[in-house]
């Protein structure tokens, strides 16, 4: 997960991270993926459907994610998502590594000030 | 949730190449995309938006459906074919980074692999192939059978076969044919030496025959008092009338009689010794006794061979009611064509192949061997990239990628040695082993795939399984241990590789015991006293055609006056002839009595082979009179009739008293008696490894034969007389050609040939089990030193001797090499067995082969354990227990 899609500001791994954070609240389609990230980041984060939907594809093709059709709150057919037991430990994992870099790249950008 | 392997291959290979989910894909991508649309419309009129640019914006937003739909399509498409070509490319550096390794793998797997293939390829040409006869398996042999003396398939009597020809029902077609050496001459050349097969027309429909030029001879044509046509070979035509079609209609000279070319066979075609030209045989009935036809038929559709067989049988009981002179004690029997080719060589060509199957599960063996020990070396390193995220599956992938690089790179190299070898083998086999012409034999491809298949699947099973293991090991500990992979895969990794290891030591102890085995005999048959000098000895047929030299007086002077000329040249030391040369093949028997004694029933009397000879033979042929004397210049037509004959008959008929006196009676042309003057050393004339036979030598004066071969003893190289017997011959009678000119040493040679070929395999299969048993026993102790490098150090530091060290390594080693030959002996004892037939002078338990070879892979084993243990005295304590 290290490739730039250069077209989003986002990295692919961090979308990848996020889009599994959003549905660690609950399985839902990929409409309400997007609106749970613009809420999440307080309306900072625009999500593309040019990225997420195949963010979500390279997901369920790694098994961390799970897909199967449902019915919508306004009776509409929708492909709802589900985080995999994988899926759980990949975000969990994620999350460390996170955590980790964001630390370290805190350090060097503090140094000598 | 595991799914079925299948479903998940399937969908994999689907994945791979964006196949079948093509269609469920779109419908599901265009339903996604018309539910966010919606939404975002929706969104866009709660924001309130009038419904058409609520709809056109949520669009705009969307960006195009194309670009969306390549996008996501991109994603589901997997990059397998991407990742592939990294992971080829990320195996090459790797190999290439261990570069022992890598050249052993390759070595190991190219070799056996072409080894293996060559083999079987060969053993398919001679044994396995179609004849190439239209519906092979109809055609069979038909042979006599005398009860007594029981060759399992004689010639046959002429009229004996006209009969069966004319009674018989289950056959469609029957023929006969015999071979004589002839010469050609005609269109201004020089005379040629020929091989000439006089048969009958059916011959060539029951072969199929098929012709480049004019046509084969027809029934009409077969029969006494028809015209003189000949049908030449494809290999005669080109060879001596350079391919030229016209010859077609033309005459030629054959025995000094005219003949006309009526056709020009098929390339390769032929039965048994090929021929240069075929003449109508031209059978009457006869009583006459000779048996000297071979004869193939071919089966009615609806007649099984042992109907077939039993007709014969029949047949036979009623000729000897009509013909008892002729027929009594003798049978008949029908056997398949192909058994009758093969007959002797196929035990030993299944036995090499058995060995070369032992060499490949060696291979096999060292190769899993070499793969475990790499696995175990890159463990740590695995466990490395799994912490630092790279999934386990992809791991599993690129090591997948790497074993089959590794075989790739082998098969392609082994496929070369396949093919040189095949083409190297097929030289060397005897002509007389082939079940047809050797020409244009190939690699077989079923079995190239199969030992490819082979190979690989070692490379991946013992390439990746370890590798599956150590992924979902204990990560932690792994890395702790650096270099020593975590306890519990060493212990199991450590026994399956000397269980290996042990494996491969029994196998090479089986090799090698036949490989001992098999040169052992091929030495005793190369001791064994044949009976005559073979060497300085310079032997060549010469034929007499029966219309230029019609009297028996005009055979005889020619040979004495030959003889004269040819013992007169410088260096000749002794000539001789004699109508059947040993190791020829040939022979001619009769049946005889001895006087004084109670005659045998007819058909059961002892048979000797007749050989007329001229005087000079004995001395020419080295072969030592021990009782009596030779034959000698005066004995001539008007002198009584006299023979000298072998050890083997003095000995049969007057066991401890001299043979010399006694008379022999037989029929040949009229009846004989003849008085023994010398007892002869047994000459074996089949060979080193058939037993020596009665023989009767006569006169040439009292027995003339028109086609003798002469044997001339030089005191030099024997092949520079050549030319100047030839002239000699030219200097008599300018017409007569000079053929089958060999020395005799090259004729022992060819006689030994198989059992040298089986003797020259087997020994390099052997060596190369050795070899490999001795690099994986090098392999397991090189690294289970490694492994108790920390040990050692610590003994080291606590005051254990290099000495010490060493004892410990070796005695492992022992231990491994103890079993290993425990189990191959066993198996050695229980699998030689297979050989005896093979073997000559030597029992397959022979306990002298079987203790050296164990004594010689216990010294290579336990050299291949002590040069490690010396490497592990070298170790530096200190730096072992500070830790790497």
């Amino acid at each position: 997960m290290g490739e730039k899609s250069g077209r989003d500001d986002l990295l692919q791994g961090t979308l990848d991270m996020l889009v599994l954070k959003a549905l660690q609240l609950g399985p839902m389609h990929g409409w309400g993926i997007t609106e749970r990230l613009e809420q999440g980041s307080k309306q900072l984060l625009q999500v593309g459907q040019g990225s997420l939907y195949p963010a979500l594809y390279r997901l369920e093709r790694q098994r961390l994610i799970s897909s199967s059709w449902g019915t919508s709150e306004n009776n509409r057919r929708a492909r709802y998502y589900a985080l995999t037991p994988a899926g759980r430990t990949q975000l969990a994992e994620e999350r460390q590594a996170w955590k980790r870099m964001s630390r370290a790249v805190e350090l060097v950008l503090a140094m000598g000030d | 949730m595991p799914r079925p392997f299948i479903d998940r291959a399937r969908a994999a290979i689907a994945h791979a190449f964006g196949f079948r989910q093509r269609d469920g894909m779109d419908a599901r991508l265009n339903d996604e995309m018309r539910f966010h649309l919606e939404m975002a419309t929706e969104q866009n009129l709660r924001a309130g938006m009038p419904a058409d640019d609520a709809r056109r914006a949520a669009l705009l937003a969307f960006g195009g459906r194309d670009r969306w739909n390549e996008a996501a399509r991109d994603e589901y498409r997997s990059r397998y074919l991407e990742e592939l070509v990294r992971d080829v490319r990320y195996a090459l550096r790797n190999l290439r980074r261990t570069p022992a390794f890598t050249a052993a793998v390759i070595a190991t797997l190219a070799l056996s692999v072409g080894a293996t293939t060559s083999m079987f390829s060969v053993v398919n040409a001679v044994l396995l192939r179609r004849l190439p006869y239209p519906d092979p398996e109809r055609i069979v042999v038909l042979c006599e059978h005398n009860l007594t003396n029981g060759k399992p398939c004689n010639s046959i009597n002429p009229g004996n076969f006209l009969a069966w020809r004319a009674q018989s029902r289950s056959f469609a077609s029957m023929g006969a044919f015999v071979d004589r050496p002839v010469s050609v001459a005609g269109g201004g050349r020089e005379p040629i030496a020929a091989q000439a097969r006089i048969a009958t027309a059916d011959v060539f429909s029951i072969l199929g025959a098929r012709t480049v030029a004019g046509r084969v001879f027809s029934a009409d044509e077969d029969r006494p008092g028809g015209p003189d046509v000949m049908v030449i070979s494809y290999r005669f035509w080109q060879q001596h009338f350079g391919g030229d079609p016209s010859i077609v209609g033309k005459p030629l000279l054959m025995q000094a009689y005219e003949y006309t070319v009526v056709g020009v066979a098929a390339p390769g075609f032929g039965l048994y010794e090929p021929v240069d030209l075929w003449i109508p045989a031209r059978f009457a009935p006869t009583s006459a006794s000779g048996r000297s036809l071979r004869a193939i038929a071919r089966l009615r559709p609806n007649a099984s061979l042992e109907q077939a067989d039993r007709e014969m049988k029949t047949m036979a009981a009623r000729r000897a009611v009509d013909l008892p002179q002729v027929n009594t004690n003798w049978t008949a029997l029908a056997m398949p064509l192909r058994e009758n080719l093969v007959g002797g060589s196929q035990r030993a060509l299944w036995v090499l192949l058995g060995a070369v199957g032992f060499l490949l599960v060696i291979a096999c063996a060292n190769v899993a061997n070499l793969l475990l020990a790499r696995a175990a070396d890159r463990q740590r390193e695995v466990a490395v990239r799994i912490s630092l995220g790279a999934s386990p599956a992809r791991i599993v992938r690129q090591l997948l990628t790497e074993s089959l690089v590794l075989s790739t790179v082998s098969a392609v190299i082994g496929l070369g040695i396949a093919v040189k070898g095949t083409r190297a083998l097929v030289a060397l086999v005897p002509s007389g082993m082939a079940v047809q012409s050797l020409d244009g034999v190939s690699v077989d491809w079923r079995v190239l795939l199969f030992t490819l298949a082979v190979a690989a699947i070692t490379g991946i099973i013992f390439g990746v399984a370890p590798a599956r293991q150590a992924t979902r090991g204990d990560l932690q500990t792994t890395l702790k241990e650096g270099g020593r992979a975590s306890a519990g895969s060493t212990r199991s990794h450590t026994r399956l590789r000397s269980a290996l290891v042990v494996a491969e030591m029994s196998l090479a102890l089986v090799l090698l015991a036949g490989a001992g085995l098999m040169t052992r005999s091929f030495a005793a048959l190369e001791h064994v006293r044949l009976g005559f000098e073979p060497a300085h000895a310079w032997t060549g047929s010469v034929s007499l055609p029966r219309r230029r030299y019609a009297s028996d007086t005009a055979i005889i002077s020619f040979y004495q006056n030959l003889e004269s000329r040819i013992a007169a040249l410088p260096g000749v030391t002794a000539v001789g002839a004699i109508s059947y040369l040993p190791l020829s093949g040939q022979r001619s028997a009769s049946g005889f009595n001895v006087e004084g004694r109670a005659p045998a029933a007819p058909g059961q009397e002892p048979v000797g082979d007749m050989r007329a000879v001229t005087p000079g033979y004995f001395s020419a042929m080295g072969i030592r009179i021990r009782d009596g004397r030779a034959l000698a210049t005066t004995d001539g037509a008007a002198t009584p009739s006299v023979a000298v004959v072998s050890e083997t008959l003095a000995r049969t008929f007057w066991p401890g008293e001299s043979a010399v006196g006694h008379y022999l009676l037989y029929e040949w042309d009229k009846q004989e008696r003849v008085q023994i003057v010398g007892v002869a050393d047994d000459v074996h004339h089949d060979g080193a490894d058939k037993s020596a036979f009665m023989e009767i030598y006569r006169p040439h004066t009292q027995f003339p034969y028109g086609n003798m071969t002469l044997v001339v003893r030089t005191s030099g190289d024997p092949t520079t007389y050549r030319q100047s017997i030839q002239r000699a011959i030219g200097d008599l009678d300018g017409n007569l050609p000079l053929a089958d000119m060999r020395t005799m040493d090259s004729r022992v040679a060819e006689s030994l040939g198989s059992t040298r070929l089986s003797a020259a395999l087997f020994g390099l299969f052997g060596l190369l089990g050795l070899v490999l048993a001795a690099v994986g026993v090098y392999g397991v102790m090189s690294y289970a030193v490694q492994q108790r490098k920390h040990e050692i150090g610590v003994r080291m530091a606590l005051g254990a001797r290099p000495a010490d060290v060493i004892r410990m390594i070796v005695r492992r080693g022992a231990e491994l090499a103890t079993i290993g030959i425990a189990i191959g002996t066993v198996g050695g004892l229980l699998l030689t067995r297979l050989m005896t037939r093979l073997l000559f002078g030597v029992a397959p338990h022979d306990a002298t082969t079987f203790v050296a070879i164990a004594g010689l892979l216990a010294a290579v084993c336990l050299l291949a354990t002590y040069l490690p243990g010396r490497r592990a005295t070298k170790v530096d304590p200190l730096m072992v227990l500070r830790g790497e």
